[in-house]
């Protein structure tokens, strides 16, 4: 008897600092190299400044930040990815050191953690990743 | 130096370092949750404006840092 194969999911594997982070590809609109950002006076630590995308504004966060990463090594090619968050597909960009790869994660794989944006952590050859769930950003 | 600028409506002074300019139609879309939860000031958007992402504030209601003058 075979068994079932488990439906695996498409991640984009991000470096933050000192972390690795893999975002599900399907909130995933863009990899852009860094966008330049205005930072705001009274923003949270996590929240680098706005930016304009495609004739729009959009919040940068710095997933670092988000992460509570330590410091990594210098990033060479920092991007800021766009995403759509929760339900609303609120249009945000995430500050990201790296986009390293994408890989496949099966649900089975991940350990659930639950703390914050992330829900679990999976073993992959690049190193432990951290899963996210961008939509917690928008939960009361 | 000169006299930094004030904007006066009805009862509220808002002090500015600089006025740079004068919109008239801007295109202003809601916050949003994430944005809201990262600045939880009052805010009636966000816009471009030539290229720049900006706050929309209510300037008969700006948040208090604003307010102050010393954001």
């Amino acid at each position: 008897m075979v068994a079932p194969l488990e439906a695996t999911r498409r991640y984009l594997l991000l470096a933050a600092g000192d972390r690795l982070a893999a975002l599900e590809v399907r909130v995933v609109r863009r990899i852009l190299r860094a966008l330049p950002v205005t930072p705001l006076p009274g923003a949270q630590p996590a929240l680098l400044g706005l930016a304009e995308y495609s004739g729009e504004p959009l919040p940068v966060l710095d997933l670092a930040q988000l992460l509570g990463a330590g410091p990594g090594p210098s990033p060479a090619f920092p991007v800021t990815v766009v995403v759509r968050v929760g339900a609303g597909g609120e249009l945000v960009g995430l500050a990201a050191d790296a986009a390293l790869d994408l890989v496949s994660i099966a649900p089975g794989a991940v350990t659930p953690t639950g703390e914050g944006i992330v829900v679990g952590e999976v073993a992959l050859p690049q190193g432990t990743a951290e899963v996210l769930d961008l939509a917690r950003l928008a939960a009361p | 130096m000169g006299k930094k600028p004030t904007i006066r409506v009805g009862e509220v002074v808002f002090p500015a370092d600089e006025v740079v300019g004068v919109v008239h139609d801007l295109a202003v879309r809601e916050p949003g949750k994430v944005f809201a939860r990262f600045w939880p000031y009052p805010c009636l958007g966000l816009a471009v404006l030539a290229s720049e992402a900006l706050v929309v504030l209510a300037a008969s209601a700006p948040p208090e840092l604003f307010a102050k003058g010393e954001p």
